[in-house]
């Protein structure tokens, strides 16, 4: 196992590298350049800046220039932002949108479970009926549709939270609320019907034939077996969670990264777009090897490596 | 003998979206500390409803509308959840069909036969484990020891079964129910499944209610049969009086489709003609009468009672009637008669 971990690691940087040449190439085609105030800008005074970014090189050189770069963990400075280190940019805005992400992944997470195990539990009651809804209404509505349903119920009208604000655990229910209804309503949804099939399965009979009680079968039994596909969709939910928070971060004005992102394209801020991207990647292929560790652990017929047979 | 079980006038419905299938119209049966009592018939008959009623462990739309089954006298049907639990897995316990779906794979298999222990009696994790690995030892996994850590998937489909019978025994029930257990085995493991069940009843003293459609497998097993047709028994009594001197024509239907080592290989098996009954709208008369050549007139409009052949042995059928006419039966059963008679006058 541990000698897998390594070489999917390994991957992890091979798979980072083609991703951060090919966003390269990608984001010189974007329309535009970084200087928003070009027209004012005399030709030799263009030339002066260019030169001072190293925009004034082919392409080519500038591409072996950065990835160099990336080799010493060097991400470059930002061309908007005070000039900041990529590295330091990232960092000062990566906690509060972990935070929210986070939070959202595990209360929607646990939530949903729950709700989905229940419902499956007592299939075709007033329960089971509530969790579709719930779910769908999870899945159907948008969560900035939601984060500014709570920010004027919960904050503006009831002073419960505050409205748009970011310093203590507080400020971030609202935004996490919001953020947490898509993975409840997937979790959900995916819980209730893999459990009801393992519900009906041989195993769950000869252990109620056992003579546990029907929530001993569920907690001993049912639970475990049915966590198998919720681990798949955790992964992906996971990454588009806190890069889709985007928006939300917006509405209740988070410093978070994904606001960092939209502004750093629509400024062709280049060495952030790169930045940003080869993060974000990253927490996607760890989440994923995160999801194929998880498997390991719940399901024992899974083997990671050598094509099953270790 | 102590009678443990008497299962008296036990009716099953369940709701379907056709309407209400009434899959057991009226057993009675009862078992005896330390028997086998085996029930066979075909598939859809009703032999898993009969047993599953015993411990409750039926579909959710299932009905069990009228009946006792009583369990040292007291009627489980009136048992709260918790006392049923009680009894599950500790005074009465189940082996199940499929041993390829019915451990859990995600639980070591020392976990889930130390289980039923942690759950009735009030032993440590420690003393529930080595009792497991104890029993799987007896029940013939080698290596037991190391082998406790292991998944379900590791193991083959004949120790599998072995392991679902160690949970079946690890607390040593008064009565095993043996729902079809060598029906998903092939032949080999059938036969030291059968051993292993033989084996055990004797070490431990379990009564055993055994439920199959493989005749040959009853022969090798039970002290009594059942012959169980469209919901309810059509014939029972002991072993040699059902296998060599059968009185209802279903049960000299089934076993003239056995091959036994007297058939030659120019005779060829009979089979029963037609199929069972429809449930949802079972017949007026006796259910097996459409299928049946002997049937008569009375057949099709009254259902036949018990006829008593011996003191063990009883069949529903209007053939016994003393006013029916004589019939001949098969050649193959008329056989196992001249058997049956040199049986007795050996005894």
């Amino acid at each position: 196992m541990a000698k897998y971990i390594l070489k999917r690691i390994l991957y992890l940087f091979l798979t980072l590298f083609i991703i951060a040449s090919i966003t390269f190439f990608l984001m010189k085609m974007l329309p535009g350049t970084p200087f928003s105030n070009q027209n004012r800008l005399s030709p030799d005074q263009l030339a002066i800046v260019k030169a001072q970014y190293g925009l004034d090189q082919p392409i080519f050189i500038q591409y072996i220039r950065y990835i160099g770069g990336l080799f010493q963990g060097n991400l470059g400075t930002s061309f908007q932002f005070n000039n900041e280190p990529v590295t330091q940019l990232i960092g000062q805005r990566l906690a509060p949108s972990m935070q929210i992400g986070a939070q959202a992944m595990v209360l929607g997470t646990i939530l949903g479970i729950l709700l989905g195990a229940v419902a499956a539990i007592r299939k075709n009651s007033w329960v089971d009926t509530l969790a579709t809804f719930v779910s769908i209404l999870g899945i159907s509505i948008p969560s900035f549709v939601l984060a500014v349903l709570l920010q004027f119920y919960l904050a503006y009208k009831w002073h419960i939270y505050p409205v748009a604000l970011w310093d203590n655990f507080q400020s971030s229910v609202l935004p996490t609320i919001a953020l947490a209804a898509l993975p409840l309503g997937n979790v959900a949804r995916f819980m209730r019907t893999e459990m009801v099939d393992v519900l009906s399965s041989d195993y769950i009979e000869l252990a109620k034939s056992k003579g546990n009680s029907e929530w001993q079968v569920v907690i001993k039994h049912a639970l475990r077996n049915s966590l198998i596909p919720i681990v798949t969709i955790i992964g992906p939910m996971a990454v588009s969670t806190m890069t889709g928070s985007m928006v939300v971060e917006n509405i209740f004005s988070i410093p978070g990264i994904g606001e960092q992102f939209v502004k750093s394209i629509t400024t062709n801020d280049y060495p952030t777009i790169m930045g940003l991207t080869i993060f974000y990647s990253f927490l996607l292929i760890l989440v994923f090897l995160v999801v194929d560790i998880l498997y390991v652990l719940i399901d024992p017929r899974i083997r990671l490596g050598n094509g099953g047979n270790d | 003998m102590d009678k443990i079980l008497e299962v008296k006038d036990l009716h099953v419905n369940f709701a379907t979206y056709n309407g209400t299938v009434q899959a057991i119209r009226g057993v009675n049966f009862d078992l005896s500390a330390g028997e086998t009592l085996a029930i066979v018939g075909e598939s859809g008959s009703g032999k898993s409803i009969t047993v599953r009623s015993i411990l409750q462990l039926l579909a959710k739309n299932a009905d069990i509308n009228k009946g006792t089954i009583l369990y040292h006298g007291e009627d489980l049907l009136k048992k709260s959840k918790k006392e049923m639990d009680n009894i599950r897995g500790n005074k009465i316990s189940m082996i199940f069909q499929d041993p390829m779906t019915s451990l859990d794979p995600t639980m070591t298999i020392g976990k889930q036969v130390a289980e039923p222990l942690l759950i009735h009696n009030k032993v440590s994790k420690k003393e529930a484990l080595g009792r497991a690995e104890e029993v799987l030892r007896l029940v013939g996994i080698p290596n037991p020891k190391e082998r406790m850590n292991d998944y379900p998937h590791q193991f083959s489909g004949g120790q599998r079964q072995r392991i679902v019978i160690a949970i079946a025994i690890v607390d040593y029930p008064e009565i095993l129910i043996a729902d079809e257990p060598t029906t998903a085995l092939d032949v080999t493991v059938q036969a030291q499944i059968i051993d292993l069940l033989k084996e055990l009843q004797q070490k431990i003293g379990t009564a055993i209610i055994f439920i199959t459609h493989d005749l040959g497998v009853v022969a090798g097993i039970a002290d009594r049969v059942a012959v169980m047709y469209a919901g309810k028994f059509v014939e029972y009594g002991s072993v040699d009086e059902v296998f060599y001197n059968p009185q209802h024509p279903y049960t000299w239907g089934l076993l003239d489709s056995m091959p036994t080592l007297d058939t030659s290989e120019d005779d060829h098996l009979n089979s029963i003609p037609g199929t069972p009954p429809n449930l949802l709208d079972p017949p007026k008369g006796d259910a097996f009468a459409p299928r049946n050549e002997y049937a008569m007139q009375i057949d099709l409009e009254e259902q036949p009672p018990f006829f008593k052949i011996s003191k063990t042995h009883y069949a529903a059928t209007w053939l016994l009637h003393p006013d029916a006419p004589k019939v001949t039966p098969p050649k193959g059963i008329q056989k196992r008669f001249e058997k049956f008679k040199k049986l007795g006058d050996s005894k």
